[in-house]
């Protein structure tokens, strides 16, 4: 093959055809690819149907404003269920001037600008040092402790232990009274049911007991030293914040001073000790490197996907093996087994051949043609006659043995009519 | 539009600043997008600068028809009618069994400026091959990016049958000049039309000794035959569903087509008119009233767009077809499949109506296949296999019986065989003046 395809300049006029055989020309072209103008104006439904989409994407996302994505709980400014914005704006607007702190030295600050302050520290995720908590409590005046774990209470108030959180009902309705001398405690009447504390000394008083009366558990305890812990953090959040007497307990604890500290502790308040962490040792460059390999490797998707034109269709015509329907039949002769079947058309088929040899017409009978080729070979017609007609098979090895012995006699007539091997 | 492979390690590029920019500001966010940023700003330029694609005029030149085994040279002139230098790469978006060269050729085009792109299309199915579109990719001027526009530019290639039997057509020729006296050797009874009186030499029958003739000349005369000229043949090829079966890689309606080229090229030296019919429940090619040269070409053009319908052929209009064509007595072949005597009812009803006023020939291919199943029994599976095999030649051969019953010919043979054997019996037939 010479070289199939070559691009060679020709000047205008038209050249030679190459081939011999008559030739036509073709000069229509018109573009099937739509313009970019096209392109907007055939597809203007769903490109607008797109940006209604999009809209109303958009302004639901406004519309639920910072109630969207992952709030810290607590958070002073955030109107999601577990937020604790309600109790904060109920208090401001009771004329408690609130510090919202995210780092103890914020914290820090605000206690020291405002002396006897109420402090109210939430720290869900223990990123404050106990040391450092127990600083920040002996500045404050008052202490609002909520939910702590078992190392704010070591630090804080070392007699009181966690005792867990008691299986009750949220909605039951002896929900457990006061039963102690806290006012706030007395006002509320009741509250939410959560991490519940015990006591080991006299000096704290426990309210809202519940358990067994040798070990009862408090949700609210308050240390002679003006700390209040608050073990159910329902009591604050904007879904519970209504329920029992939450909201007469919270604002009593957290209102009872002009000023109140509201002190969420972040990760600015970590140590930087230890081992360093994931983050300090890789380097700046590795986040935007690994970015730009992505875009690359999409850009190379739609460099090696960018398809040269529409693809082409043929019809292509059916093909049928021919051998289909007589596989077909030996795979049923053979799963049905039927031998009697297989085994008579291989004696018809013989016993043709064999009548065409002995020059016998083809409508003979096969009893004669047995005769003939017994009298041709010389053997004993019932002979045979049993292998041409008679004997029926009975197993799968009968099949083949007679298929073998047809084959023998069909070749002992060939060499005994043509001994040469002339004809065959 | 479409990109580049420059435009990945272009992006892929940006590697090097971040890392080692980044490292030394501290900003390798920053650097990522405004590398990014000069990325799209090249894109941009290079797919403003590259020349519109619209903008090109496509010709194509190809030849009307090829043989199938047989290379066609084709032709697509592109003409860059736009003002700038188009940088193009071009997509000929033939059919896949027309045997494009995969190769997308790279042209640079001056403004106003024309390029040929030459290829050598190898089809590789008989009918008709189609093109319909060109896909030309204008790329920048620094290899970025391309604009892609898909150009309608149609065109069609028309294969015909290979006609691989004609290597059988000079011996059957040199066979029919024997008949007709052209040659020495004369026999009696080699046609029944009488050709004319010559002088008796020497090997001549004395039996052709015409004594009447002689008696007013000096010389003995010997009166010359010839086979009957003129005679009208029907080719019917069916085109129903049995003919889509493959037989030794070659679909039975291939090799009829085969058969009836012979047949045609043959009897149309002899003199004698054929006409061609492919048909299944409807008219799928008809050929009428061609002569010589004229006969074969019209035959493999309109036989090469036929291809197999999967439907049972309606034998019981074949005979109306026949005498649209013909009302003379005429010999009638019929491309066919004898196969099971079921599956041959309606041919069987349908023949005695033409062998009452025509002379009929049956040809159908045979599996060798076949054969050598019946022949193999190793194994169990194989001793059923020749069972089936041999059920399978019986009930041919009961329907060739049930055939000459009713008067036809039968003609059987493997692909290879077929096309001569249909020829033979043809030249026979026009011996023994039968036709």
């Amino acid at each position: 093959m010479t070289t199939p395809i070559n691009a060679v300049p020709v000047a205008s006029a038209p050249t030679d055809s190459p081939a011999s055989n008559p030739v036509r020309t073709a000069s229509e072209s018109s573009a099937e690819t739509p313009t970019v103008r096209q392109f907007f104006r055939r597809n203007t439904f769903w490109i607008l149907l797109g940006i209604v989409a999009l809209g109303v994407v958009l302004l639901s996302a406004i519309l639920r404003g910072g109630a969207s994505g992952t709030s810290i709980p607590l958070a002073a400014d955030s109107p999601a269920p577990d937020g604790a914005k309600a109790v904060i704006e109920v208090l401001k607007n009771q004329g408690v001037t609130v510090h919202v702190a995210d780092t103890a030295a914020e914290a820090d600050a605000a206690l020291v600008e405002n002396p006897g302050a109420t402090l109210a520290v939430f720290d869900g995720a223990g990123y404050l040092d106990s040391d450092r908590l127990s600083e920040i409590v002996s500045e404050a005046g008052r202490t609002v402790l909520i939910a702590p774990d078992f190392g704010m209470l070591q630090a804080v108030a070392p007699s009181v232990r966690l005792a867990g959180s008691p299986d009750e009902d949220e909605d039951a309705a002896d929900a457990p009274a006061a039963a102690c001398t806290v006012p706030a405690a007395e006002r509320a009447g009741s509250m939410a049911s959560g991490l519940s504390f015990g006591i080991d000394d006299d000096t704290s008083i426990g309210c809202f007991g519940s358990g067994p009366a040798d070990a009862p558990s408090y949700p609210l305890v308050v240390t002679n030293d003006g700390i209040s812990i608050v073990g159910p953090r329902a009591v604050f959040d904007n879904e519970h914040i209504v329920q029992r007497g939450n909201a007469a307990l919270a604002l009593n604890l957290l209102g009872e001073t002009g000023d109140l500290v509201w002190y969420l502790p972040t990760t600015a308040d970590l140590e930087a000790s230890g081992p360093p962490t994931l983050q300090a040792l890789t380097p700046d460059w590795l986040v935007p490197a690994t970015s730009l390999l992505a875009i690359t490797a999409l850009v190379a998707i739609f460099w090696r996907g960018r398809r040269f034109g529409p693809l082409v269709v043929e019809d292509l015509p059916v093909t049928v093996p021919s051998g289909e329907t007589r596989e077909g039949r030996a795979r049923l002769y053979q799963r049905s087994s039927a031998r009697g079947r297989a085994v008579d058309a291989l004696r018809i088929g013989a016993t043709g051949r064999i009548a065409a040899r002995l020059k016998l017409p083809r409508s003979s009978a096969v009893v004669e043609v047995a005769d003939t080729a017994a009298a041709t070979l010389g053997r004993h017609p019932s002979e045979i006659r049993a292998l041409l007609v008679d004997a029926p098979p009975t197993s799968d090895r009968d099949v083949v043995a007679l298929s073998d012995r047809l084959n023998d006699l069909e070749r002992d007539i060939r060499h005994a009519t043509d001994p040469l091997g002339r004809n065959s | 539009m479409a990109i580049t492979g420059r435009l990945v390690w272009l992006t892929a590029l940006g590697l090097v600043p971040v890392v080692v920019l980044g490292q030394a500001t501290g900003e390798p966010g920053l650097l990522l997008g405004a590398w990014l940023v000069l990325v799209v700003v090249l894109l941009a330029i290079d797919l403003a600068a590259a020349a519109s694609p619209r903008a090109t005029a496509l010709e194509r030149r190809l030849p009307e028809r090829v043989r199938l085994g047989e290379a066609a040279d084709t032709e697509l002139l592109v003409t860059n009618t736009g003002r700038r230098t188009l940088r193009v790469r071009v997509r000929d978006a033939w059919q896949p069994s027309a045997g494009a060269p995969g190769i997308r050729p790279r042209l640079t085009i001056p403004a106003g400026e024309r390029r040929q792109i030459l290829s050598r299309l190898t089809p590789t199915r008989r009918g008709e091959r189609h093109v319909e579109t060109v896909t030309l990719r204008s790329f920048g001027p620094l290899g970025l990016a391309a604009r892609q526009v898909t150009l309608r530019a149609p065109g069609t290639l028309r294969v015909l049958p290979p006609f691989n039997a004609r290597k059988h057509l000079p011996s059957r020729l040199a066979r029919l000049r024997e008949l007709d006296g052209s040659t020495s050797v004369m026999v009696r009874g080699a046609g029944t039309e009488f050709d004319s009186l010559r002088e008796y030499v020497r090997g001549d029958d004395v039996r052709s000794i015409d004594w009447r003739a002689t008696a007013r000349r000096q010389d003995v005369v010997v009166r010359t035959w010839r086979p009957e000229r003129d005679r009208r043949i029907v080719i019917v090829i069916d085109t129903g569903r049995t003919s889509a079966a493959r037989i030794a890689d070659e679909p039975r309606i291939d090799t009829a087509f085969e058969s009836s080229l012979l047949l045609a090229a043959l009897a149309s030296k002899a003199g004698d008119r054929v006409d061609v019919l492919a048909f299944d429940r409807r008219v799928r090619a008809r050929i009428q009233g061609a002569t010589g040269a004229a006969l074969l070409s019209r035959m493999v053009d309109a036989l090469a767009p036929v291809d197999p319908e999967l439907i049972e052929t309606d034998w019981a209009s074949v005979p109306g077809e026949i005498r649209q064509i013909t009302n003379q007595r005429a010999l009638v072949v019929l491309l066919t499949t004898i196969d099971a005597p079921a599956a041959s009812r309606g041919l069987l009803s349908m023949l005695p109506q033409l062998t009452r006023r025509h002379r009929v020939v049956v040809a159908s291919v045979t599996d060798p296949e076949a054969l050598d199943a019946a022949a193999s029994r190793a194994t169990l599976e194989d001793v059923y296999r020749a069972a089936a095999a041999e059920r399978q030649l019986l009930d041919i051969e009961r329907v060739r019986t049930a055939l000459t019953q009713v008067g036809a010919q039968v003609v059987t043979g493997s692909p290879e065989d077929l096309p001569p054997a249909l020829s033979d019996l043809y030249l026979q037939l026009k011996a023994t003046g039968q036709l």
